[in-house]
């Protein structure tokens, strides 16, 4: 029997005991997550593989990346930290800023490397959009 | 006065979370919005979402609704 070979782009879910360790951490600072059919549901019409509602609530769907949890872990910490006002260039430029951090922090996240390569193209789209919405390179 | 169409909502806690088709340059924490029937509401955030298609960004938003909002239509 063959198994069929996975394409260069697959990315890996966080593994289980994981992700449950990094939401019981996120619990402990009056953090909850969402995470079942419904959200997938709610999540897909976007999508999305993950969304963060403010600074303490992250929606995830069933089996998220290890690039997903920590960037949603880290909007919520913009969240909590005031930096986030929801307008479209502020959404910009923290997307940039997490991107940022997930590719500075690669081999310690131990990111993929489809996920470090999702992560660059994001990190370009989002600096490309900023600069369109500012007019000015950054 | 903007009319967006609700897609999706969802209940989180005592508040709702709703997927408009409105574009994402419209909106911000803290903005008043109405339903159908001129119901005020207000925006308590605007999702931040991890996506598969970065486009699929612009043209729909993710907002957090304070209380029970229950419209096919949003006012901004």
């Amino acid at each position: 029997m063959n198994r069929k070979p996975k394409s260069n782009s697959y990315v890996q879910p966080m593994p289980r005991k994981q992700f449950l360790r990094l939401m019981h951490e996120f619990k402990e600072i009056g953090g909850k997550y969402i995470c079942n059919k419904e959200t997938e549901e709610f999540l897909s019409l976007q999508k999305a593989e993950a969304m963060t509602i403010d600074g303490f609530t992250i929606l995830f769907s069933r089996r998220p990346s290890r690039a997903a949890v920590y960037e949603e872990l880290f909007h919520a910490k913009q969240f909590r930290n005031g930096k986030i006002n929801g307008s479209f260039e502020n959404m910009l430029t923290c997307e940039v800023e997490a991107q940022e951090y997930l590719l500075n922090n690669a081999k310690l996240l131990e990111l993929t490397d489809p996920e470090i390569i999702q992560t660059r193209q994001a990190l370009e789209w989002y600096r490309q959009k900023l600069t369109e919405l500012k007019g000015e390179e950054i | 006065m903007i009319i967006c169409n609700v897609l999706k909502t969802m209940n989180i806690g005592d508040n709702t979370a709703v997927i408009v088709d409105g574009p994402r340059e419209l909106f911000r924490n803290g903005i008043g919005i109405l339903d159908e029937n001129g119901k005020p509401f207000e925006v308590l955030s605007v999702g931040i979402n991890c996506v598969d298609d970065l486009e699929a960004l612009l043209d729909k938003t993710s907002l957090l609704i304070n209380g029970n909002f229950i419209s096919e239509k949003m006012y901004i």
